[in-house]
Parts: C-alpha cells; sequence; structure tokens
C-alpha cells in the first residue's frame, strides 16, 4: 500500500504540468490579487485603522425646536402636563442623538481602536473621498436629530437614511463601515421597538403622563448603555488585521488544495485506461488498497502544496504564521478533507468510467466553492446568504480558520470551522464509502 | 497444477466462455489458440482473478481460486493483452513497483531489476520514461514487470501483438528460457506458429468453446488430415470458389484477400483441375504451394474457416 501510495506520488510528482498548476498557479494568482486588491486592505499588521468622514446634513438646533414643537401641541392636544418637556431636567436632553452615535457608538472602546473620524462639510467630505484620504464618507441626513426623536418618543416612525459612501479602490474598508452602520442602526431599532411595545402593550391601563417618566429606565435596560457595542465576528478585530496578501495567501490556497481532489480520479481512470489498476488487481491488490493509496497521495499532495504556500508568503510577503500548532491542525485537517472528497471523485470516476466527473469538478465545482468559500471575495463583503453557506462549505471553513488564527484568535474561536471540516470529512467518507460498495467484478476492470 | 473444469463467462448475451475445461501441467507451456473475440482473454482474466466466472471452479494446486485467491495471486505471473505499465515513469521505476507489488525489497529487488531487464533486453533505456520506449520494447517490459518474483505459474495474453519479427523471436526465446527455469506458461495468440513452436499441449477456443486439444501431433492426426493447397490468385470470384468446391477431392475451402486454402481429401489427385476452374474463371493464378498440414489447416478442417479472417 505504501508502495502504491508511493508509486502515485512519484507520478503526481513527475507530472511538470500538474505541478505548475498545483503549485505555482496559486502563488503567482496570490500575487496578483494581493497586489492588485491591496487597496481594499491595510497592509499593516495590528495597527489596522479606518479612517472616515462624517457630514451632519442636519440643523441640531432646529430640528430640536421643531421637535419640542411638536411634542407641546401634542401635550396640548392630550392634556399633558408640558413642564415634563421643558426646563432643565427634561428627558430629552439625556436621550441626545447626536451623543449617541458620536459618543456612545463611535467613541466606543472597541469602535475607537481602529476607527477614527473628521467631520466635514458635504463638499469637502467627497473630496478627502475622491483623494482616498477617508475610505468612506457617512452621511446624516438631514432632519436626522428630528427624525430620531421621533422614532424613540412617538408612536410615529420616520424613515432615517444614513447614506454611506465608499471608494471603490477601498471596498473592504467600505464594506466594514457600512457593516458599523447597520450594526447602529440594528442598536437603535431595538432601543424603538422595547419602547414602542411599552407604549402599546401598557399605554391603555396607566395615565398618559407617566410614560415620559419611563422612558429612560427603558433605554437604560437596553444593551448599548453598558457599552457592550458587539460587532460580531467579522473581520474586524482588534489584536491583529491581515493584509490582501496573508488574505489572498489563504483564499488561494483553501481554493487550490481542492484542485488536488480530481487527482484521484484521473489517477484511478489512467490506471484502468493503461491496464496497471487490472495489472494490480491480479495481483492480489484489494481496490481499497489502491484508493488508500490515491488518498493518501492527495492528503500529502494537500501538505506539500500548503507548506509551499505558507512558506513562499512567509519569505516574500513577509507574512507572520503566528501560532503555528494550530497552522499545523488546520493544514492536516484540510488535507484530509481534501482526500476524503478525492476519493468521492474517485469512487464516482470508477463508477461513470470517465474522467468528465474529475473534469467537471476542477473546472467548474471548484470555482463554485471557492466564490462561495471566500477565495475570490471576502465573504463578509458578499450577500449574506452566501456566507451562510460558504461558512459550511469545506474550504470556507479553511479559510476561516487560518484567517482567525492569522488574526490572534486561540483554538476555541475556530472549533466551529473544525467542526465543520471533520464534518465535511465524514459526510464525505461515508458517501465514497456507498458508492465503491456495489462494484461488479465486470464494471471494475472495464477500461 | 491448474485445473479448470467447466468454466462459463456470458457478458449479457456474448457467450464468451462457454463451458470450457483443460488441465495445465507442472512445467509444460499450454498454448491457447484462437482468432479474435474466441474467449482466450476472458478465460484469462478468470483464472487470474480478474473477473469471476458465471458456472465452473478453477483449482490452483487442489484450491479453489475462487475461494482463496490470494494462493494464485502471489504466485503467478500476468501479462496481460494490452500493456499495463506506467508511461511517464521510467522502465526503472515501473520494474521496481511491480517488484513490490510482489513483496520483493531492497537488494533482492535491484538484483531481479537487473536480471530481468537483461533477459528482456532493456537494460540499455532503464532509466527512460516507458512513453518513449518503442512497441516492441514497451511489450517486453510488460513481460518484464510479470517475471521479477519468479512466479510459478506465467500468463502471457497474446505478447506478441503488434511488434516485428525479431522482437518476436527474442520474446518467444524468452518465454522458452522461463520456462525452461522452472515456471508454467500459458500462452495465448492467434498465431499458429508461435504456438507451434512453444507450446507442448494446445487448446483450440473459438467462440467460447474448446474445439480441439492436444498435443500438436494429437490435434493433426486428430483431423487425420494431410497435406493443403495454397493458391495465389488475382481476382477470386464466388464462381471459382463454387467451381473449386465441386472437384471431387476437394474437401474443405476457405479464401483471404488472393489466397485460396484448399483442403483435400484422398491420395494420387490430380491438381489441373483445380488450375482449370481457375483459368475458366479469369483468374491469374500467381504461385500454387502444396503444404504439410499445420494447426491452421487444424483450425480450418475444424471450423471451416481460417484462423485469421
Ligand atoms: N467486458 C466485456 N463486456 C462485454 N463483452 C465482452 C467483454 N469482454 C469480452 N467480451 C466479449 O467476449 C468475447 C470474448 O472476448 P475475449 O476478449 O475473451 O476474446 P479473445 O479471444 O481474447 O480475443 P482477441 O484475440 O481479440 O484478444 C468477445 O465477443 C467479446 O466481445
Ligand atoms: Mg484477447
Amino acid at each position: 500500500m505504501i508502495n502504491i501510495f508511493l508509486k502515485d506520488l512519484k507520478l503526481f510528482l513527475s507530472d511538470k504540468k500538474t505541478l505548475a498548476s498545483i503549485i505555482l498557479m496559486p502563488i503567482i494568482l496570490t500575487t496578483i490579487l494581493s497586489f492588485a486588491l491591496s487597496g481594499s486592505f491595510t497592509q499593516a499588521g495590528s495597527d489596522f485603522t479606518l479612517n472616515i468622514g462624517i457630514v451632519k446634513d442636519y440643523d441640531k438646533n432646529l430640528e430640536e425646536n421643531k421637535f419640542t414643537e411638536f411634542m407641546l401641541d401634542f401635550a396640548d392636544k392630550y392634556d399633558v402636563d408640558i413642564n415634563k418637556f421643558q426646563g432643565e431636567e427634561n428627558q430629552f436632553v439625556e436621550f441626545n442623538p447626536e451623543k449617541i452615535f458620536f459618543q456612545d457608538y463611535l467613541g466606543n472602546e472597541e469602535i475607537k481602536n481602529f476607527l477614527t473620524y473628521e467631520i466635514f462639510s458635504k463638499e469637502d467630505g467627497l473630496k478627502k473621498l475622491d483623494n482616498k484620504e477617508i475610505s468612506s464618507l457617512v452621511i446624516l441626513p438631514e432632519n436626522y436629530i428630528y427624525d430620531m426623536y421621533i422614532n424613540t418618543f412617538t408612536n410615529f416612525r420616520n424613515k432615517v437614511e444614513i447614506e454611506i459612501m465608499s471608494h471603490p479602490d477601498m471596498n473592504y474598508s467600505g464594506s466594514i463601515t457600512r457593516e458599523l452602520m447597520k450594526n447602529f442602526n440594528d442598536i437603535m431599532s431595538s432601543i424603538i421597538i422595547s419602547k414602542n411595545v411599552y407604549f402599546e402593550s401598557v399605554s391603555p391601563y396607566i395615565d398618559i403622563e407617566k410614560i415620559g417618566d419611563n422612558i429612560p429606565e427603558i433605554l437604560n435596560s437596553n444593551e448599548y448603555k453598558n457599552g457592550e457595542i458587539d460587532i460580531e465576528e467579522r473581520t474586524i478585530d482588534s489584536k491583529n488585521y491581515i493584509s490582501s496578501f496573508a488574505y489572498y495567501t489563504v483564499a488561494m490556497l483553501a481554493m487550490f488544495v481542492l484542485f488536488v481532489s480530481s487527482y484521484g480520479g484521473k489517477f484511478i481512470l489512467d490506471e484502468k485506461r493503461n491496464n496497471t489498476f487490472q495489472r494490480q488487481i491480479s495481483s492480489g491488490k484489494s481496490l481499497q488498497q489502491i484508493l488508500l493509496g490515491k488518498f493518501l497521495m492527495m492528503a500529502v499532495m494537500v501538505l506539500i502544496q500548503s507548506s509551499v504556500m505558507i512558506g513562499f508568503s512567509k519569505f516574500v510577503f513577509k507574512i507572520n504564521w503566528i501560532n503555528l500548532p494550530q497552522i499545523i491542525l488546520i493544514t492536516i485537517l484540510s488535507s484530509l478533507m481534501v482526500a476524503s472528497l478525492g476519493l468521492v471523485i474517485t469512487a464516482i470516476t470508477l463508477k461513470t468510467n470517465n474522467y468528465k466527473v474529475s473534469d467537471a469538478f476542477s473546472s467548474g465545482v471548484v470555482q463554485i466553492l471557492a466564490l462561495f468559500g471566500g477565495s475570490y471575495i471576502p465573504l463578509e463583503i458578499m450577500p449574506k446568504f452566501i456566507g451562510d453557506i460558504g461558512r459550511y462549505t469545506p474550504n470556507g471553513a479553511v479559510l476561516k480558520a487560518y484567517i482567525k488564527t492569522l488574526e490572534g484568535y486561540g483554538f476555541s474561536n475556530i472549533t466551529g470551522n473544525i467542526l465543520v471540516l471533520i464534518a465535511n470529512i465524514i459526510i464525505f467518507l461515508i458517501i465514497s464509502i456507498l458508492i465503491i460498495r456495489r462494484k461488479s467484478d465486470v464494471e471494475l476492470i472495464k477500461s | 497444477m491448474l485445473e479448470i473444469m467447466n468454466l462459463k463467462k456470458y457478458f449479457n448475451k456474448t457467450k464468451a466462455v462457454d463451458d470450457i475445461s483443460f488441465k495445465v501441467e507442472k512445467g509444460e507451456i499450454l498454448g491457447l489458440l484462437g482468432p479474435n473475440g474466441a474467449g482466450k482473454s476472458t478465460t484469462i482474466s478468470i483464472i487470474s482473478t480478474l473477473l469471476k466466472a458465471d458456472a465452473g471452479k478453477i483449482l490452483y494446486k487442489g484450491v479453489d481460486i475462487e475461494k482463496e485467491p490470494k494462493k494464485i495471486q502471489n504466485e503467478l505471473g500476468f501479462v496481460p493483452q494490452e500493456i499495463a505499465l506506467y508511461p511517464s515513469l521510467s522502465g526503472y521505476d515501473n520494474l521496481k513497483f511491480w517488484g513490490r507489488i510482489y513483496g520483493l525489497k531492497g537488494d533482492k529487488l535491484k538484483e531481479k531489476i537487473k536480471e530481468v531487464s537483461q533477459i528482456i533486453g532493456i537494460d540499455k533505456r532503464l532509466n527512460d520514461k516507458v512513453e518513449e520506449y518503442s512497441g516492441g520494447m514497451k511489450r517486453r517490459l510488460n513481460i518484464g514487470s510479470a517475471l521479477l518474483h519468479d512466479p510459478e505459474i506465467i500468463i502471457l495474453d497474446e505478447p506478441t501483438v503488434g511488434i516485428d519479427p525479431q522482437s518476436r523471436k527474442h520474446i518467444l526465446d524468452s518465454v522458452k528460457e522461463i520456462n525452461k527455469k522452472g515456471s508454467t506458461v500459458i500462452y495465448t495468440s492467434h498465431y499458429m506458429e508461435e504456438v507451434e513452436y512453444l507450446c507442448d499441449k494446445i487448446c483450440i477456443m473459438d467462440e467460447g468453446n474448446i474445439i480441439a486439444k492436444g498435443t500438436k501431433e494429437e490435434l493433426i492426426e486428430s483431423i487425420s488430415a494431410e497435406e493443403k493447397i495454397i493458391l495465389q490468385v488475382e481476382n477470386i470470384t464466388g464462381k471459382m470458389i463454387e467451381n473449386i468446391k465441386k472437384i471431387p477431392y476437394v474437401d474443405k475451402i476457405a479464401y483471404i484477400e488472393n489466397e485460396i486454402t484448399i483442403k483435400k481429401k484422398g491420395n494420387n489427385v490430380d491438381y489441373s483441375e483445380i488450375l482449370e476452374a481457375v483459368s475458366k474463371n479469369q483468374g491469374h493464378l500467381t504461385s500454387m504451394d502444396i503444404k504439410k498440414p499445420d494447426l491452421e489447416f487444424v483450425f480450418l478442417a475444424l471450423t471451416g474457416r481460417a484462423l485469421r479472417d
């Protein structure tokens, strides 16, 4: 069996063309992609910062007055004590949309670590954006303050549209800014929703004048007051921000290892065509032994491929592959994943007795997996459903696990990806066993 | 040593092997002779455990090979009809791989590779890739790959197809040499001359059946054959053949291209009747040959067809 494996490995290594497409190609592609897209990443490791501009398209005083008027009018109609809305200690001062956005949200410790902002006029902001001095421009619209008040303190619902403009070259930063704004929006919505539930369910039973009293409490109950603004995992991290070189090295690696999986099928069919397969069977080698040889060959090829890529990126791109044990673990799992996927392809190839399966796989399926797994475009900036699927693709899991490791996360943060990988391996192995089990001798040796 | 009993193998409707039985004794060379599609390769595939028989049994040294395939697998050298080598590996790597498959290693393996490559005459090209070999060299390496482990029994399936007479001679002599060293040989071919030259015992197969078996002499004896007449005629016509068939002493007749083969019965015949039939039908006779009976003749006698048609 070792003999079969060594022979397969030798066959692989003796084929210059294959070798080039498996090892040289990813290196070249990584280099090209990294340079082409480096604008969307900042290259520094840990001191990644996002520099954005903010435009205040609203008039604070005017809108505050407008709201007070609205409330006075409201109070008048419904006979509410207007003192609540006036004077020094009214609650509206405490709820200050401007303060919430700039101080509580953007000023939050987590965000402050990587984000700096400046306030511009619209023209200046656009100019800065053009010159790439800032990566995105956030425009708080007219009536922002007024609408925020209305949404928070009344049953009315005014749409607040925050506009985000990004430089196309800084796509990645733009997507992070969008995520930040979305996150802000989510927090505000949750505040508004809990407030509304209160209004709707309680209002029939209590004096309308007392509603105002309780609003600060409702606000308090919300997470944002605790300073717990969570930006999920995303790629934003305060520890390490990885460069485009690192991202694409890993992305290309996660994709190109998949190509190896088509070689088991190709090799076994070659062996059937050149009758060496039949000869091995007649010498008493079992199909299982031959398949195990292919399995090992593919696994080892992935290990070689990964080591070359990692080594190359370390010396040429100066990528710091921290946490080596974790990297090795991921690499081994990825090699087993590819080998077991390859076994499925080998089994189907054996069954159909033609090269189409392995060809289709290497030319089509790999590309789709690569797309869904984030090898071309980071999952974070793709539509959500793709990201969700991507998480469960084997290459997506490999990619994620590597990236997180590079970002400085420990084992507990990649267990999800590891489990996806192990699940993939198990599923692939079961499928291949099911396919291989029922084969007649005639089918088997047909060349 | 090897006993084949009532072996059958059908592929859908094709009766590739239809109830055949024969024995191979230790140390002999058995020839399986038959035209394309006779079932030779199928028979051999079953013996070498690549295919399972639909019915019948094969005993190797008294052991049923279906129940204990390892027994024969370990002692068998199988040379398939198609070349079974890795074209992108060198001759040496191929031999090394096949040697290891049979459990050889280290110095012993190196020694055997050297020995075998000399027997098959490719020792000077051992480090070249097989895809760079000539057809004959590939054939020889194909054989060599089955010899490394000194197999007790060697099965060669048409090992000389498509190669020049010189290489063929070399191969035949190698087979003889291997046999002298103690290996039992099963050799299939549709070349009469090869089987006649090599084999102690011959089975003639046609359409899945063994239509005759025995030593060469026995076979010729069995059809009480005499000489045959071979005519080279340009523009053979159906009418001409009909006319020849009507001649009383003509027993059987077959033809391919410009060649007519006639089996006659009785002695002291007048060949001029044949010549007449040819010229009467505007045939242009270029040669006439009277031959002692051989296996081709036996096949013709048994089936009414030439072996290669
Ligand atoms: N795998 C298969 N499936 C279907 N039919 C087959 C298969 N293998 C062989 N046959 C048929 O069985 C018959 C015997 O074939 P076989 O290869 O044994 O002949 P052979 O004597 O070796 O001929 P040749 O001299 O051409 O090699 C043929 O009619 C062939 O078409
Ligand atoms: Mg054959």
